[in-house]
C-alpha cells in the first residue's frame, strides 16, 4: 500500500474510467451476492429479489448520485494530479539540470544573450518607431515639406501657403506653421537672465496638435497679426520652474528679448513641438494680408480628416502648388515654381519626427537580433542533442519498459522549458539593465530615447518565445527515439551516432556560422563606413576649441556697429587673458547645422532665380577662422575693415566651383539675400568645411564680413552668436567663468550659455549613426561568440565520439599531424561550408544597409575577405581544444572502454 | 418494521468508517457487517450507504479499487486513508462525548 505508484503508471488515469458502467458493476455486485444470501437463507428467488430492492431504496436516485460524486471526483483528482505530476517533472529537472552545470550553464547564457537582444532591439523599435507620437490620434498628423528635386534641395513652407492650403486642402482638417528659435528671457534679481526655446507658431499649431490650455488660454489666429507680437503662452515646465506653478501668473508681463509680452496661458505639461521640446509658445507673423514671400523655412504640421492618407493630401496639394506662379506672382517671377520643380511633400508626421535613416537603421539591428537569437538557438539545439545522446539508453530502456511517447515528451519538453525559462529570466534582467543604461549613455543619439524603458511588450516577448524555443528543444531528443528501440530490439549493443543525427548537427554549426558571416560583413561594413567618414577632412580642428553662445537683445543693439562694438570688447578682453590662443564669432558652427539658407548669385552670371541653389549664410567676425582652424586663402576681414565698413565675402570652395566654376572667385562679385543693388567682394576661399554631417557633401557657404558695406541693407545685424575660443590649456569651466566675467563687465543684461567643447559637438554630430552602429556590432560580435561556442562544442563532441577510431590510429602507428588533419579537416569543413553560404547569404542582404553606408559598396571585397578570414581563424580557434586532447588520447585506455 | 431506528445524520459514515477500520471491504460486506453489528436495530438503506460509501472517496477519507471478492468476482474495494483514520478517530471520540453527555442527563434526577 506504501508503495509508491511509478511516476508514468499514474498517468493511465488520465484515459479516464467509465464511471457509469463502474457503478452498475458495482451495485449489480451488491445484488448478486445479497439476493445469493437471502436465498440461502430460505427465501424464495422472487422474494430475496424484492427484500434485496427494498432493503437498497430508490436505485435510480441513488444511481445519479453517485454518477455525480464520481465524476466531481474524478475531474477533481485528474486536475490536480496533473498539475502534480507537471510540479514533479518540474523538480526533477531542475534536480537534473543543477547536477549538469556544463550543459545548464552554457544553454541558459547563450539564450539568455539572444533573448535578450531581441527584448533590447524590439523595446527600441516599439519606442521609437512603433509608439504613436504623444499627440490625440497622432496617426492623423502629417509633416510637410517643399523638396525641389531640380536643385537637390528641401525647403520648408511659406507663410501664404498656410491660408491657401487650408483652404483648398479638403483632407486637412487643420494646418500650422511653427519654428524653433531662441531667445533671451531678461534676469529679474533672482533669475540670471537665460536663454530659452520659443515655438514661434501658427496659432492653428493648438488646435491641430490637440493641445488644450492647462491654464488661462492657447494663441488666437488674431495673435499671428500684429507685427510685434505682444503675448506668450508659457509651457508647463518653464511655468513650474520659474513661477513655481503660480496661477496668478496669467497677466503678468515677461521681458523676451527685450520685448514685454503678456503671460495669456500655460500648456499642459508634456505639450511639444513635434520634434522638440519648448519653454515657450509665441504667434509668428503671419498676416493672410501680407505680400506673399518666396520665403521657405518654416515647418509645418497638418491633421488629416478622418479616412484620408498622406497621399490623399498630396495628390490634392499637387494642382495646387502647379497654380502658384500664377496666384502669388510677386513671390515666385518667371514661372520660378515650374523652373525649381517645387512641390509640397506629405508624409506621416512619425516618419519625418523619426527620419527614415534611424528607422531603416533599427529595423536592421531588429533583423540581426533575430540572427542572433537563431545562433544561439542552433548552439543549445546542439547542446540538447550532444546531452540527448548520453540519454537515449535511458530513452530507450523507458520506453521499452512502458512509458509512452507522450510521457517521455512531457519529460523533454518540461525540461526544455525550464532552461528556456531560466534564460528568460536572465534575459530580463540584463534588458532592463541595458535599457536602463540607455537614455544615460546615448542620450540625443536616437529621437524619443528617453521614452524607451523596458515594459510589459518586452517581458511577453522574452516569454512567448522562450516557451516556443522550451518546447521546441523538448521534442528534440525524441526524434530518433523510434530507430533506437528498433536498434535495440535487434539486440545491438550500442547504438552508434546515427548519420541523420550528426548531419543534423553538422547543418546546425554550418547554419551558424553563415549567420555570423551575415552579421559580421553587415557589421564590418558599418565599421568601414565609420572610419571613411572620420577620414573625411572636417575642415576645421575642434582640438582645444571651446564653444559658447551669447545673444544681444535686439531693443539695445540697434544697428551693426553696435553689435560689432561689444563683440571686439568682449575679443579683445578674453583675448588677453592667459591660456588664450585665439578668439572669434560667427552665427553657426560646422556641423551643427546651418542656421537657414539663402539664394546667392554672381555677379554677371544672370542665373534665373530658380537656379538659385539655398547656400548657408552667416557673419564671422574676425579670428573665427583661426581660431577654428579653418584655412583661408586670400584673407577674412579684420576688425579695421569693421570700423571702416569694407565689408567683404569668404566663401567655401563648394560654393566658389559652382558660382565661378573656371575662374579665381577672388576678387569676384556676388549678392545675397534681398541685398538689393548691393554687391559683396569675395576675399577669401575657405577649406572644405562640412556644416550639417560628414557623411553629406561639402556645404556652400557664405561668411560676411561682421559689419557690411553702407550700401548693404542694414536690417539684419547678428544678435545671437557662437562665441569660439581656443585655450587647449583650460577647462570648459574655467573659460565659462572666465567670459561669464567678462560679460558682466560689459553688459550684464546679455546671457551666455553653458561652454561646450567643440570635439562633442563633432561626437554629437556622428552620434546617431554611431549608436546604431554600435549596437549592429554587438550583435555581430555577440553572433560571433556564440557561434564559436557552437563549433567547439561539436567538435569536442565528435572527438569524444570518435575517441576509440582515433586511438585505434594512433595504434597502428597514426602520426600527430595525421590526427590534426583528420580533426582539424572535420571542423573547417563545417567553417567553410558556412562562410560560403553566409557569403552568398550576405551579398543578397546587405543592400538593405546600402542607404547607410558611406562610400563603401555592400560588396566591399576587403570587409568579405576579412570577415571569411577571421570566421575561419576563429573556427581554427575553436577547435584547438578538442584537437590537442585527440593528439593526446591514450590508445590503451581508449581501447579498454567499454 | 416498527422496532427499526432511523440514523441520525452523520451517523452512518463512522459506522462505515469503522466497518473499513478492520480492513478493505467492498460495498456489501459493510452493508453486511453494519446489519449484523447492528442486530437489525438501525433501518439503513443499502442506497444510501453507497452514497456514503462515495462520498467519502470524495473527500478523500477512503480509497476506491477494483479487486476480486471471497468468491472469485469483480468488486469494488474500499479502504481506509489515513486521512479517513483521522476522521474515524475524531468522529468517535466525539460520538462517545455526545452519547455520555446524553447518557447523563438522561440519568440525572429531577431538579428540586
Amino acid at each position: 500500500m506504501s508503495r509508491p505508484t511509478p511516476a508514468w503508471r499514474r498517468y493511465l488515469r488520465f484515459s479516464g474510467p467509465d464511471i457509469a458502467s463502474d457503478i452498475e458493476e458495482e451495485l449489480g455486485f451488491h445484488f448478486e451476492e445479497r439476493i445469493e444470501s437471502l436465498v440461502a437463507s430460505g427465501l424464495s428467488l422472487t422474494d430475496a429479489r424484492a427484500q434485496a430492492t427494498a432493503e437498497f431504496g430508490d436505485l435510480g436516485t441513488t444511481r445519479t448520485r453517485l454518477q455525480d460524486i464520481d465524476v466531481r471526483t474524478h475531474r477533481r483528482r485528474t486536475s490536480a494530479e496533473r498539475l502534480m505530476v507537471i510540479g514533479d517533472e518540474v523538480r526533477l529537472a531542475l534536480r537534473r539540470l543543477r547536477r549538469q552545470p556544463s550543459f545548464t550553464a552554457p544553454a541558459v547564457l547563450t539564450l539568455g544573450l539572444g533573448l535578450a537582444s531581441i527584448a533590447v532591439a524590439f523595446t527600441l523599435l516599439q519606442a521609437v518607431l512603433l509608439r504613436p507620437l504623444p499627440y490625440p490620434e497622432a496617426g492623423q498628423l502629417v509633416s510637410l515639406a517643399s523638396p525641389m528635386p531640380k536643385l537637390d534641395d528641401v525647403w520648408g513652407i511659406a507663410r501664404h501657403q498656410l491660408p491657401y492650403y487650408k483652404e483648398n486642402v479638403r483632407a486637412f482638417e487643420d494646418m500650422a506653421l511653427y519654428q524653433a528659435r531662441e531667445v533671451t528671457i531678461a534676469g529679474d534679481g533672482v533669475f540670471p537672465a537665460e536663454r530659452m526655446v520659443v515655438a514661434s507658431v501658427s496659432a492653428s499649431i493648438f488646435p491641430t496638435l490637440r493641445i488644450a490650455p492647462a491654464l488661462g488660454r492657447i494663441l488666437r489666429p488674431e495673435d499671428n497679426v500684429p507685427r510685434r507680437g505682444t503675448v506668450v503662452v508659457l509651457s508647463h515646465d518653464y511655468w513650474t520652474r520659474r513661477f513655481g506653478g503660480d496661477p496668478q501668473v496669467i497677466g503678468k508681463l515677461l521681458a523676451v528679448d527685450g520685448t514685454s509680452r503678456e503671460i495669456v496661458g500655460v500648456t499642459p505639461a508634456g505639450a511639444s513641438l513635434p520634434d522638440r521640446p519648448v519653454d515657450l509658445w509665441m504667434p509668428d507673423y503671419i498676416d493672410p494680408a501680407a505680400p506673399p514671400m518666396n520665403n521657405h523655412v518654416r515647418s509645418s504640421v497638418a491633421r488629416l480628416r478622418p479616412g484620408f492618407t498622406a497621399s490623399d493630401a498630396e495628390a490634392q496639394i499637387a494642382p495646387l502648388v502647379v497654380r502658384m506662379d500664377e496666384i502669388f506672382p510677386a513671390a515666385y517671377p518667371n514661372h520660378w515654381i515650374r523652373e525649381s520643380g517645387f512641390r509640397t511633400s506629405v508624409t506621416p508626421l512619425r516618419d519625418e519626427v523619426v527620419g527614415p535613416a534611424v528607422a531603416r537603421a533599427l529595423w536592421i539591428l531588429f533583423a540581426a537580433v533575430w540572427l542572433v537569437l537563431l545562433v544561439a538557438i542552433a548552439n543549445v539545439a546542439n547542446l540538447v542533442m550532444v546531452r540527448a545522446e548520453g540519454q537515449r539508453r535511458e530513452i530507450v530502456m523507458r520506453t521499452a519498459l512502458g512509458a509512452s511517447r507522450p510521457i517521455m515528451l512531457l519529460h523533454f519538453v518540461t525540461e526544455g522549458l525550464v532552461v528556456t525559462l531560466l534564460a528568460a529570466l536572465f534575459a530580463c534582467g540584463l534588458a532592463s539593465v541595458v535599457l536602463g543604461a540607455f537614455p544615460a549613455l546615448a542620450a540625443d543619439t536616437l529621437p524619443r530615447l528617453s521614452e524607451v524603458h523596458f515594459g510589459l511588450g518586452g517581458v511577453g516577448l522574452i516569454l512567448g518565445l522562450a516557451s516556443v524555443i522550451g518546447v521546441g528543444l523538448g521534442m528534440l531528443p525524441m526524434t530518433h527515439a523510434r530507430a533506437d528501440s528498433n536498434a535495440l530490439r535487434e539486440g545491438s549493443r550500442t547504438l552508434t551516432s546515427s548519420r541523420a543525427r550528426m548531419a543534423l548537427r553538422n547543418s546546425l554549426v554550418v547554419g551558424q556560422v553563415a549567420m555570423t558571416v551575415v552579421l559580421l560583413v553587415g557589421a564590418g561594413l558599418l565599421i568601414r563606413s565609420g572610419l571613411r567618414l572620420r577620414a573625411v577632412d572636417d575642415g576645421f580642428e575642434p582640438r582645444g576649441v571651446v564653444t559658447l553662445d551669447v545673444a544681444l537683445s535686439r531693443a539695445a543693439y540697434r544697428s551693426y556697429d553696435a553689435a560689432a562694438t561689444i563683440y571686439r570688447r568682449l575679443a579683445e578682453q578674453i583675448g588677453a587673458a592667459p591660456g588664450v590662443q585665439s578668439v572669434g564669432f560667427a552665427e553657426a558652427l560646422p556641423l551643427s547645422g546651418a542656421q537657414g539658407c539663402t539664394g546667392v548669385m554672381a555677379a554677371g552670371s544672370g542665373s534665373s532665380p530658380g537656379r538659385e541653389r539655398c547656400v548657408a549664410t552667416m557673419h564671422a567676425a574676425p579670428g573665427y577662422f583661426e581660431t577654428m582652424g579653418i584655412e583661408v586663402r586670400g584673407r577674412a576681414p579684420d576688425w579695421a575693415d569693421a570700423v571702416r565698413h569694407v565689408g567683404g565675402v569668404v566663401i567655401s570652395p563648394a560654393l566658389a566651383r559652382r558660382l565661378w566654376p573656371d575662374q579665381d572667385p577672388i576678387g569676384q562679385q556676388m549678392r545675397c539675400c534681398r541685398g538689393g543693388d548691393h554687391w559683396d567682394r569675395v576675399v577669401g576661399v575657405t577649406s572644405e568645411v562640412h556644416m550639417t554631417s560628414l557623411d553629406a557633401p561639402p556645404d556652400e557657404i557664405a561668411y560676411f564680413a561682421i559689419v557690411p558695406p553702407d550700401s548693404a541693407p542694414t536690417n539684419n545685424w547678428p544678435l545671437d552668436i557662437r562665441l569660439v575660443i581656443k585655450a587647449p590649456t583650460l577647462s570648459a569651466a574655467a573659460i565659462q567663468s572666465m567670459v561669464r566675467d567678462a560679460m558682466t563687465e560689459i553688459d550684464a543684461t546679455i546671457p551666455v550659455s553653458q561652454a561646450r567643447l567643440m570635439t562633442d559637438l563633432v561626437a554629437e554630430s556622428m552620434a546617431r549613426r554611431t549608436f546604431t552602429l554600435i549596437l549592429i556590432i554587438a550583435a555581430a560580435l555577440m553572433a560571433l561568440m556564440l557561434s564559436a561556442v557552437g563549433l567547439y562544442g561539436v567538435i569536442a563532441f565528435v572527438v569524444g565520439q570518435r575517441e576509440r577510431e582515433i586511438g585505434v590510429r594512433i595504434a597502428v602507428g597514426a602520426s600527430v599531424a595525421q590526427i590534426v588533419a583528420l580533426v582539424l579537416g572535420q571542423s573547417l569543413r563545417l567553417v567553410a561550408a558556412g562562410i560560403v553560404i553566409g557569403l552568398a547569404g550576405a551579398g543578397a542582404g546587405t543592400r538593405v544597409l546600402e542607404s547607410l553606408l558611406f562610400e563603401v559598396s555592400p560588396t566591399d571585397p576587403m570587409v568579405l575577405v576579412l570577415v571569411a578570414v577571421s570566421v575561419a581563424l576563429l573556427g581554427l580557434a575553436a577547435s584547438g581544444v578538442p584537437t590537442a586532447r585527440a593528439v593526446r588520447i591514450d590508445p590503451v585506455t581508449a581501447l579498454r572502454g567499454d | 418494521m416498527p422496532n427499526e431506528l432511523d440514523l441520525f445524520q452523520g451517523t452512518l459514515d463512522i459506522l462505515v468508517l469503522r466497518a473499513l477500520s478492520h480492513g478493505p471491504m467492498h460495498g456489501y460486506a459493510v452493508a453486511r457487517w453494519i446489519r449484523e453489528g447492528s442486530d437489525g436495530t438501525f433501518r439503513i438503506l443499502d442506497g444510501a450507504l453507497y452514497t456514503s460509501l462515495h462520498r467519502m472517496d470524495e473527500k478523500g477519507w477512503i480509497d476506491a479499487e477494483w479487486g476480486t471478492s471471497e468468491r472469485g468476482k469483480r468488486a469494488r474495494f474500499y479502504e481506509l486513508t489515513p486521512a479517513g483514520r483521522a476522521e474515524l478517530q475524531q468522529r468517535a471520540s466525539r460520538w462517545d462525548r455526545y452519547v455520555s453527555a446524553v447518557a447523563l442527563v438522561m440519568a440525572a434526577p429531577a431538579r428540586a
